[in-house]
Order: structure tokens, then C-alpha cells, then sequence
């Protein structure tokens, strides 16, 4: 009945004539403007042809550097260029930007993968020399609030944790909330409402690097919250930076996204207990301290499309086999997304290889995916793993079978070049470093008619026109 | 030997000739209006002229314009003002189904999310299988059986909830 219906419905739906002729008409136009093209091109004008490509190439960077300008939509650029038109289309383009007065608010990108979501949101202060700082709201879809990290522990009022931007921070940021979970009714819906809000402070205190975690930690006190502040509720310890002039954020180095803890400090908790534990403290509650001076609240409404954001895929490499010195490396897998990658290769060698490697082989090795400038794939929740393995296949040719997963969220900037690189243990087993010089450098592509693995369904019903299934 | 402009010219009219209305109906399922599923055709057809990719058989032809067609139907799509500028009756199209019927499968398809409509178009209308909606699309099959599952289940109901007797 419904296929009926819906076949009766879509039969009615053509072009009209009118439509027909004018298509035809601009499609016999462009047929022979490129007919005159390739003609030229195969009566040898070689010349000739190769300047008009020259200038359309110029015309074509042009527009889409001027494209990305507007949008600042980097990776989107990259990818329409290493992916062609289909590869495009796997993330949503949002670039809804708001401010005043030099203060900017955007929300760039949104990509779904089953039930996970990737947002990418860029902030900016004006270039005047201060230092201010910057705490996001939880988002919130459909006036939900959504689940992830800090969502976890926090309200949508105000989350406690700020970042610097300005001054030697940096008068711009893009950052990215990985892993938000939603369900499936989201991904059911034709739009869901996304909300976001950024507060922007000015830091009336220093803001300084502790060092790593140890260093920070060894600078706070324990305390307890009912004795300290008198708390009704057995709310028990928390860990405090004692009263100082300076804000602290740690890391493993200075340069890494710096947060800042508020409520890592005494005053944090002190207006939380004076606004009776029972709420969430307000950023405009916040800001009456002295620590904090607030400037602009932004907020973003925009809707999104959950279905059309599937996650972007490299699915191949240009070239997949590899001449080392002694041995031959061959991907059989490769799988790029924002969310990580995924890749195996086979070694062989014109010797015989060994079940039991010894470790010296130049080939046995583990090796994992870094970006061209050698730093690691992914800067936020990154895990990986890689394992190599002698093994037989089928033909009874041995090889040696490297794998690698490698889980985290890859950042928007180009990847149109990776390596593929050794890892170098010390004799304490313990990692030292990445062997740059014997990488391997790969360039990912999206390969459409390569069809993607078909993951196990997480369900399974009759392919049949039943409604009722 | 052809070359390959040649090739493509012919491919293009063949497109032109036989699959116009595929591709118009199928970003038409999507978009949900004729002015928009107009803007989409043209795209795709104006863009099989310059596809350097050589199209190898028919069915490779069909299959991209379906791929292009959707891909091509989410970039429409991406404007903010036009997904609110089309108020639902003027998607009507008059003298196929019963008013009633009419109302109550385009409110229930208008429902769907848009990647749920394109997967629903190439089953029921196109009669192709999960498998070459799979390939034509780029998705997993996996992924379609899901969309397929999930768009079924939300027709269902908010067929079954304006009394339509469609699931006999």
C-alpha cells in the first residue's frame, strides 16, 4: 500500500516542459563550448589549451580562497579539493558567527557519526593587548542539555572552566567538543534547534603556567567544603588553589590549550555556599567577583540537521604500495575520519619471514600515523594502538602484518599528507620517539567507488515493503 | 577509439534523455518543492559535462547521477533562509491522490529526516535494494538498513496515528 501510494505521489512529479527546454538548451550550449575545447586540445593546440587551463586554475583559486575567507571554512576547502564533490557533503557547514565590538562568537562544524557528535566553534577578542577569558555554556539540542565531558558535571548556567584568548593567547581559538553523545530520536528529526553561549570575562589576575599536572597538584589543599564554607550539604573534599594574585592552568607544556580551573578556587565556592548550594552559579554572579570582570554574553541558535552530518571519510590512498630499503610495505586498509583512522598494511621481503621476529628486522616494527610535521594525528582524545604480526595467507605467502587504530578527534586543518612512521622504544621498553627519517609519506583520498566495510548491523529485519516489520 | 569529451557528451545526452526525471524526482523526495528539485537537476546535468571521472556503463551513470543528486540536494539545502522560505502546501501537486491521502503522506514524509527521504525514494520508487543504495550512495549498508528501519517506523506511526490503512 505505501509503495503504492508513494509510486502514485512521485509519478505526478516531473519537470515541466518549459524546464526540459531551457535545460537542453544550456546543456547543448556548454556540450559544444567544451567540444571546442577538446578539439583544440587533441589538434595539438597544446599551448592554447594549457593557458585557458592556467587561467581557470587562477580563476578557480581565486574563488575558493576567496570562499574560504568568508567562511573560514578550512577544512571544507581542503577536502573539495584532495576528495572531490562527494566527500563534501559529510559535514555540516554551519559558520553561524555573531559579536560586537571585536568580540566573536562562531559555530563552524558539526559532524555526527551514529551517536556521536563533533562540534567546532571559534571565538575572538579584539587585538588590544589584554588578555580575557572565555567559558562556554553547555550546548544544548532541542533545549536539551547535551552530554559530554564537563556536560556531565555542570549545569548549562555556567561552566566553571575558562580559557585564555588574547594578548600572548592569541586573539582567536577554534575549538572542538568531541564525543556528544545523542540519541536517536536527534538523528530521526528533520532539524534539531543547537544553542550555544559564550561568556567572555577580563581576568583582573595573572594568568600563569604551573607546570604539568604534578606541579599544579602539589600546589593545592584539600578542603573540606563543610567545614571551610560551612556547607549544609556532605558535599565533602575538593581541591583548592590557595588564595593568590595569579590564575593557573597546567599542561605539558606552556603552549598547549590552556584551561583554567575556577572552581579551583576558594572564591568559586565561597558564592556557591552564599547562594544556598541549591543552583549553579551564574556568570553574572561570577563576574561581582574580583577575580573576573564581565564583558559579553553571546548566544547562537541554529539549526542543524543531524542525518546530513555523517562523519567524512578517506577511505584509500593515492598510492598504497611502498619500496622500503630490503622490504616492501602494501596498505590493504586505510580509513581517515574525523574521529580517527584505522589501517593495515602487509610487509614482505625476499626472505623468508619468521613466526618468532627478534625485534632487530628493519621491518618489524610498530608504526603509526602522524601529520606531515610529525606531531601526533589527533590533539584531543586521542588512544591508539598498532601491532605487528607474522602471518600466512592463503597462497601460503608469508607476511608480516602491521595494524593500527588510532581513536581521537582530528582537528580542522588540512590532511592531505600523513606519515607513516616507525616507533623507537628504548631498552627499558619505553617509548623515545617516531623515526621521521625512515617514514613512509602517504596522501589519503576518498575513493567513491571504493565501497566502505559493512559494519555489523546493530539490528536486522526483513528487507521487505511491510511498514508493519 | 572515442575520446573521453566524447564519451562524456554522450553520456550527457543519454542522462538528459533517460534520466532527467530520476534525478528530478529524487531531489525533489529531498527538498520536498519543484523550484528547488529544478536548481538541482540543472546542477547535476551541468556537472556530468565536466566530471572528469570516466562513466564506464549505464549503471555507473545512473549511479553517480544518484550520488551527485543527493550530494548536490544537501548543499540546496544548506541555506538558511530557504528551509524556512516554503510553506508545506505549496509542495501539492494537484490531481494525483485524494486530498486526505495527499496531506497525510506528505506530513508524514515531511517528517523524515532528509537523508531518511532519499534512502525511502530509492527503495520504494526506484525498487533498488539496500545494497545498490549502499553503492550509490556511499554509505555503508549497515547505514541504509538503519535509515531504511528508522524511516519505516516513524512512517508507520504517524501514518497509523491519521488512520491511513497503508501497512495492510
Amino acid at each position: 500500500m505505501f509503495r503504492e501510494a508513494y509510486k502514485r505521489k512521485m509519478d505526478a512529479i516531473q519537470p515541466d516542459a518549459s524546464f526540459r527546454a531551457a535545460l537542453n538548451e544550456r546543456m547543448n550550449e556548454k556540450m559544444n563550448e567544451r567540444m571546442v575545447g577538446m578539439n583544440r586540445r587533441e589538434s595539438g593546440n597544446a599551448r592554447h589549451v594549457k593557458m585557458i587551463v592556467a587561467v581557470a586554475l587562477l580563476i578557480a583559486l581565486l574563488i575558493t580562497s576567496a570562499v574560504a575567507m568568508v567562511q573560514g571554512g578550512l577544512l571544507r576547502t581542503e577536502i573539495e579539493e584532495s576528495a572531490g564533490e562527494t566527500f563534501t557533503e559529510k559535514v555540516q557547514d554551519v559558520h553561524a558567527s555573531i559579536g560586537s565590538e571585536g568580540f566573536g562568537f562562531t559555530i563552524d562544524e558539526v559532524v555526527c557519526e551514529d551517536d556521536r557528535m563533533y562540534l567546532s566553534y571559534s571565538t575572538s577578542v579584539p587585538d588590544d593587548g589584554n588578555t580575557y577569558l572565555y567559558a562556554l555554556c553547555i550546548p544544548k539540542l532541542n533545549g536539551e542539555k547535551m552530554s559530554y565531558g564537563y556536560a556531565f558535571f555542570y549545569d548549562d548556567s555556567f561552566t566553571p572552566v575558562a580559557f585564555p584568548i588574547g594578548g600572548e593567547f592569541g586573539c582567536q581559538k577554534t575549538q572542538v567538543i568531541p564525543d556528544i553523545f545523542i540519541d536517536s530520536q536527534i538523528r530521526d528529526q528533520a532539524e534539531s534547534l543547537l544553542e550555544m553561549r559564550a561568556i567572555f570575562f577580563k581576568a583582573n589576575r595573572d594568568i600563569k603556567y604551573a607546570g604539568e599536572w604534578k606541579d599544579y597538584y602539589a600546589m593545592m589543599e584539600k578542603t573540606n567544603l563543610q567545614s571551610e564554607f560551612g556547607s549544609s550539604e556532605s558535599f565533602g573534599d575538593v581541591l583548592l588553589l590557595p588564595d593568590s594574585d595569579t590564575l593557573y592552568y597546567y599542561g605539558e607544556t606552556a603552549q598547549e590549550n590552556p584551561e583554567i580551573h575556577l572552581c579551583a578556587l576558594p572564591e568559586y565556592w565561597q558564592l556557591w555556599r552564599e547562594l544556598k548550594e541549591d543552583r549553579a552559579l551564574d556568570a553574572k554572579e561570577f563576574a561581582s567577583t574580583e577575580i573576573v570582570e564581565l564583558i559579553d554574553i553571546i548566544e547562537i541558535s541554529i539549526p542543524i540537521d543531524a542525518s546530513e552530518t555523517t562523519e567524512g571519510v578517506y577511505n584509500d590512498l593515492a598510492q598504497t604500495k611502498f619500496e622500503l630499503d630490503g622490504f616492501e610495505i602494501e596498505f590493504t586498509d586505510f580509513r581517515l575520519s574525523h574521529f580517527g583512522a584505522s589501517y593495515s598494511a602487509d610487509i614482505r621481503t625476499d626472505e623468508q619471514i619468521p613466526d618468532e621476529y627478534t625485534g632487530d628486522e628493519p621491518y618489524s616494527q610498530f608504526y603509526t600515523l602522524l601529520r606531515s610535521d610529525g606531531s601526533e594525528l589527533c590533539s584531543a582524545g586521542n588512544s591508539s594502538f598498532s601491532s605487528g604480526n607474522a602471518r600466512r595467507m592463503d597462497g601460503g605467502e608469508r607476511v608480516y602484518r602491521i595494524d593500527g587504530d588510532i581513536s581521537g578527534m582530528i582537528p580542522v586543518e588540512a590532511l592531505d599528507t600523513l606519515l607513516l612512521a616507525p616507533e623507537i622504544f628504548n631498552d627499558d621498553g619505553q617509548f623515545s620517539h617516531y623515526d621521521l627519517e625512515n617514514a613512509i609519506e602517504i596522501k589519503p583520498v576518498y575513493n567513491p567507488d571504493k565501497p566502505e566495510a559493512t559494519p555489523q548491523p546493530k539490528f536486522d529485519f526483513a528487507e521487505n515493503d511491510s511498514l508493519s516489520s | 577509439m572515442q575520446s573521453h569529451s566524447r564519451r562524456a557528451r554522450e553520456w550527457a545526452k543519454l542522462a538528459m534523455e533517460k534520466y532527467m526525471d530520476m534525478v528530478y524526482r529524487l531531489a525533489y523526495a529531498k527538498l520536498g518543492n519543484q523550484a528547488d528539485a529544478e536548481d538541482v537537476t540543472q546542477n547535476v546535468m551541468l556537472k556530468l559535462l565536466s566530471c572528469e571521472r570516466e562513466i564506464q556503463t549505464e549503471e555507473h551513470l545512473k549511479r553517480w547521477l544518484i550520488r551527485v543528486t543527493a550530494n548536490e540536494s544537501v548543499n540546496l539545502f544548506r541555506s538558511a533562509w530557504r528551509r524556512r522560505t516554503l510553506p508545506l502546501e505549496e509542495t501539492r501537486v494537484e490531481g494525483v491522490l485524494q486530498d486526505d491521502e495527499q496531506d497525510e503522506l506528505e506530513e508524514a514524509l515531511r517528517t523524515l529526516a532528509k537523508g531518511y527521504r532519499v534512502v525511502v525514494h530509492l527503495f520504494y520508487y526506484e525498487g533498488m535494494s539496500t545494497k545498490e543504495i549502499a553503492e550509490a550512495l556511499g554509505l555503508s549498508s549497515g547505514t541504509v538498513r538503519e535509515r531504511l528501519h528508522r524511516a519505516r517506523r516513524k512512517l508507520k506511526q504517524q501514518l497509523s496515528e491519521k488512520g491511513g490503512d497503508y501497512f495492510v
